[in-house]
């Protein structure tokens, strides 16, 4: 643990100096609700809890979403183009450790990142909901380990340095693209329960609607284990079959 | 430290070719030759990077008993010379009192401490290798690899860093194995000398057996004889 206390503060020190990145997770979304949505301020309309938390929920979604594969996966493998997690290999002594620091690291920004945005969005309802408050939160912190496990898919691609921000903006179209098809075929809905960006949306948006005394039904939980352990199983996969030494160039 | 019958393929491309040599545990390990004959890939293999045959390598720590200093200085760019050694430090979870060699404190006087405050990313080359150098002799390992220590450093600041480095073998007792392009810099400390050309080992050596074989008082000439 010491290592990856040691390594957590590297990475927020480091990621905190990316402000670029940190507008591109945070600002975008906030211009977006409030280009849409900005108009309730002025002219307030009734709305419910689960209308209130099924909009904010898709915002968390691309948020995390965003912030685990810019920060964390498509980082892992940048640093393994640069030779430089080679470097941290030899200091560190394992995968796991790196990974794990740097995912506590963006969750830590994460969890700053949500409760912003969602100051944000309770000013623009003009409401105040603690469904919407925890419930980000506790997705937060409860989805991203299995989300990024999901992500580390990505990890046993043999991608170059110049690929890399390609295949990342090709994936994150792909997902928000197959959220706006509704079909009742059995292999479409399965490719959307497999969606992270459903995952987090279905998922967080449960968990707030928990925190306000909703309680979810048997087949959730029993599809929401399901596909948790079938994204952890992919996870410990994908960073067992991800290798250290660069691919493009020798380092 | 023995490597027998070793050969590396990348793709179609043969890097080493049944490669036998030996790396001793009380001196300096200095592997020579030009480029793209298969230093770095024998550093790689040797620290577990590469598939080998089981049978090649033998008398070498495990991975994690091995510290690496890779031939391309990227680190955290955005880290300051403080920040970069307090994360070795940590990880290694030094004491305060800490048991430094003498060469590391000179090392740290003369020059970490003028550039402290700086970040990695906005320091020379010369200036890295000094810093990350620094830093991994830090770890406590079995074995210390250093892919070309000296390359972009100026000569008052080579002779630090091989102090540094030699330091590992003569005060601390550990291993260390370095590729390098220039062996005159290393004569006046105890080194085994590795030249690797054309897929192979072409000698396996210390300098005075270097110099007997080739009948030569300079190094660089014995070299050139065995080279060709």
């Amino acid at each position: 643990m010491n290592k990856v206390k040691a390594l957590y503060k590297v990475y927020i020190v480091s990621s905190l100096n990316n402000k670029v990145v940190f507008m591109y997770n945070l600002l975008l979304p906030i211009v977006y609700l409030l280009a849409t949505n900005l108009k309730y301020f002025f002219q307030p309309v009734q709305t419910t809890n689960q209308e209130l938390i099924n909009t904010a929920s898709y915002f968390w979604a691309y948020i995390i979403i965003v912030t685990l594969l810019n920060m964390v996966t498509f980082e892992m493998l940048s640093e393994r183009e640069s030779g430089y997690f080679k470097e941290l290999f030899f200091i560190v002594g394992s995968k796991w450790h790196i990974l794990l620091a740097d995912l506590l690291a963006q969750v830590t920004i994460l969890v700053l990142e949500i409760t912003l945005f969602n100051i944000v969005f309770l000013v623009i309802f003009r409401t105040i909901n603690f469904g919407i408050l925890l419930g980000g939160l506790l997705a937060t912190l409860l989805l991203t380990i299995p989300v990024t496990c999901s992500s580390c898919i990505f990890l046993i691609l043999k991608v170059k340095a110049q690929t890399a921000p390609i295949i990342e903006t090709i994936t994150l179209f792909g997902m928000f693209t197959l959220l706006g098809i509704k079909n009742e075929n059995t292999l479409i809905k399965i490719v959307n329960l497999l969606n992270p960006v459903e995952y987090l949306a279905q998922n967080s948006n449960n968990i707030s609607l928990l925190m306000l005394g909703n309680i979810p039904s048997g087949t959730y939980v029993i599809q929401f284990i399901t596909i948790t352990t079938f994204y952890i199983l992919i996870g410990v996969w994908g960073l067992s079959k991800f290798t250290i030494s660069p691919i493009e160039n020798r380092a | 430290m023995q490597v027998k019958k070793l050969s590396i393929t990348y793709g179609k491309n043969q890097v080493l070719s049944n490669l036998d040599c030996k790396f001793e545990t009380d001196k300096l390990n200095v592997i020579l030759g030009p480029n793209g004959t298969g230093k770095t890939t024998l550093l790689d293999t040797i620290a577990g990077l590469n598939k080998h045959d089981e049978q090649a390598l033998s008398g070498f720590p495990t991975q994690k008993q091995l510290a690496y200093k890779a031939q391309q200085l990227h680190f955290f760019p955005s880290l300051t010379v403080k920040q970069t050694i307090q994360l070795y430090a940590e990880i290694e979870n030094h004491p305060k009192n800490f048991n430094k060699t003498s060469t590391m404190n000179t090392i740290y006087n003369q020059v970490i401490k003028g550039i402290i405050d700086k970040k990695i990313g906005k320091l020379s080359g010369g200036e890295k290798q000094v810093v990350l150098t620094y830093c991994n002799c830090l770890l406590d390992r079995e074995l210390y690899l250093f892919d070309e220590p000296l390359s972009g450093v100026d000569i008052n600041n080579a002779n630090l860093i091989i102090k540094m480095i030699a330091a590992l073998v003569t005060e601390k007792h550990k291993q260390v194995i370095l590729t390098s392009h220039d062996i005159e810099l290393f004569e006046s400390f105890p080194i085994n000398i590795v030249v690797l050309n054309h897929q192979k080992c072409m000698f396996s050596g210390t300098d005075h057996e270097l110099l007997n074989a080739t009948n030569k008082a300079q190094i660089n000439d014995a070299l050139r004889i065995i080279l060709k």
